[in-house]
């Protein structure tokens, strides 16, 4: 087991890097974090890497590669506790802290076992529904928002997709109501409910394909 | 003509104070008692905090919030909520100043605010070190093969940890201004401080937080000694206490019979800033150019009225005793201009 078996080591620590950055930062990038929290800035690195879509030689590993997502949650855990613990001193409630957390540790898991699920065949659709859920949805919906400047609303399949990005979700509850995401329950509901699509489309993909070869197999003389 | 008729009823209202001021209360305690919470509907509840033993009496001179509350008595909630412990209201109006908020002039209560930003957290080296030998021991776990429940552990731990470690107090932001306003000869002291700001036992003003909260309090301590500690407690709220200053020596050019300060800038009435320098207590006002550039702090320069001069100053350290140990500032609208 290891980290690599999920997002590779050099990528895990990269990802660690960046959550840690919230907590380290100082001067005038403290300031622009004031009131937000640094729990939730944290984890957009993790949710956007410990999903990420298997590579052609990890596909061609499949079955043969351990589960590697709660070595990657592992090393995660501690820059998000010290977010945690800064959220805190920095006088954040601690049900909106826990609740981040309540939310962010179920939404990992789903998101690494759906990759893991994509190692293992249907890889190439998972990876286009991740592409649309995750970055794709939320950053189109940034770019329509900023182009319109105001005077227009992105197309409502745009918004409703960014909606449900777990990316939206972890940046509403450090940005607040008015993003994409947000802090209701239909905030972390979508979330949770996009990040369970995610897995179950690459478990069907997997399966599928798993039948198709074992048919293939079958069909040699 | 209607509608004029309509206006002068609305003009001729009262307006209402826009401070929380205080009232000072008489409680007598009769122990076993912890802790006594007084209600009075207003936005400021006062709590009493004390250790007496069973059949000890004190009598406690405690605030009460006067703004929206009623001249009815407050309801009381004791601590231990059942015991034989027991308080009584003696008095309820103990002591009241003279002195409305209305009473102050509009340039005095217009006032900014003096800045109270929340001290920034930042993580020490022992969790920092933690959190980096954690990625360590995550990453060497994973090349050993698999040991999930291992590292998950690790993690876990880890994340915990920052919140078990002990962790140093950021040091606590207090401001004082002076307030003052020449024409009326009127000074107001502000203190302000974040989340708890102590208070002279028996001290009558106004008091504010910033945001406004339902969970702000006045806390009244009963030390065992017999001593008394007054102080306002908001969870992260800036909390402000105005006192009126009956008498207080003023800034004249000729001579500084107030507090010396460390650095002072005059505005005249054109609105041309002067840096001055620092000013001693009994010493003229120092000529310009003694401050050498240095510009006044933006947020104490900000929504002065226009026309009129203006001294602003940051009050010495070795005056220190004076302000309590707080960063203190002075701002005098009215100033007179040296040529007078």
């Amino acid at each position: 087991m290891s980290a690599a078996a999920t997002m590779g080591r050099t990528r895990a620590t990269i990802a660690w890097a960046l959550s840690l950055a919230p907590s380290l930062a100082s001067g005038a990038a403290a300031d622009s974090l004031a009131g937000g929290s640094r729990l939730a800035l944290a984890l957009l690195p993790w949710i956007a890497l410990i999903g990420l879509p298997p590579g052609r030689s990890a596909r061609r590993a499949r079955a043969r590669e351990p589960r590697g997502w709660p070595a990657a949650l592992a090393l995660a855990l501690p820059p998000l506790g010290l977010a945690a613990w800064l959220d805190r001193a920095g006088g954040l409630a601690a049900d909106g802290i826990l609740a981040t957390a309540a939310v962010a540790l179920p939404l990992l898991c789903l998101l690494g076992e759906a990759r893991h699920a994509a190692g293992r065949g249907g890889g190439g659709l998972y990876g286009m529904a991740w592409s649309v859920l995750l970055p794709g949805a939320p950053a189109l919906w940034a770019a329509l928002g900023w182009a319109s400047s105001g005077r227009g609303e992105p197309a409502a399949l745009v918004a409703w997709l960014a909606g449900l990005s777990p990316l939206s979700w972890a940046w509403g509850r450090f940005a607040g109501p008015g993003t994409a995401g947000g802090r209701g329950v239909t905030a972390w509901g979508g979330a949770l409910l996009a990040a369970l699509a995610l897995w179950s489309l690459a478990a069907f993909a997997a399966r599928a394909e798993r039948g198709e070869h074992g048919a293939r197999a079958g069909e040699r003389p | 003509m209607i509608a004029a008729a309509l206006l002068v009823p609305l003009l001729a209202a009262e307006v209402p104070a826009a401070q929380d001021g205080i009232r000072i209360a008489e409680l007598r305690l009769t122990g076993p008692l912890r802790e006594v919470t007084l209600e009075n509907a207003g936005s400021w509840r006062t709590r009493v905090t004390c250790d007496l033993a069973p059949g000890e009496v004190r009598t406690v001179r405690v605030p009460l919030a006067t703004s929206d509350a009623p001249r009815d008595e407050p309801e009381l909630r004791l601590l231990p909520p059942d015991g034989p412990g027991d308080a009584v209201l003696v008095a309820l109006a103990a002591g009241e100043d003279p002195f409305t908020w209305s009473a102050l002039p509009a340039g005095l209560r217009a006032r900014s605010w003096p800045p109270l930003r929340p001290a920034r957290p930042r993580p020490d080296a022992a969790r920092l070190a933690l959190v980096a030998g954690a990625l360590c021991l995550g990453l060497a776990l994973g090349a050993l093969g698999r040991r999930r429940t291992v590292a998950l552990a690790v993690g876990a731990l880890a994340c915990a940890a920052p919140f078990v470690l002990p962790a140093r107090a950021p040091a606590a932001l207090a401001l004082r201004v002076h307030e003052g306003d020449a024409e009326s000869g009127e000074w107001l002291r502000v203190d302000g401080a974040r989340e708890i700001l102590d208070l002279r036992p028996g001290a009558l003003g106004w008091a504010e937080s910033l945001p406004f909260a339902r969970e702000r309090s006045f806390e009244v301590t009963l030390e065992t000694g017999g001593a008394l500690r007054w102080a306002l407690s908001g969870k992260g709220l800036a909390l402000y206490f105005c006192e009126h200053l009956s008498a207080f020596e003023s800034f004249e050019p000729r001579s500084n019979e107030a507090l010396a300060l460390a650095a002072c800038w005059t505005r005249d009435a054109a609105g041309a800033w002067t840096a001055r320098g620092a000013w001693a207590v009994g010493a003229p006002l120092p000529p310009p150019g003694a401050g050498g550039g240095e510009a006044p702090p933006g947020w104490l320069a900000a929504g002065l009225p226009q026309g009129v001069g203006v001294l602003l100053g940051r009050v010495a350290r070795d005056g220190s005793e004076r302000e309590g140990g707080r960063l203190g500032f002075v701002r005098l609208v009215g100033f007179p201009e040296e040529s007078r």
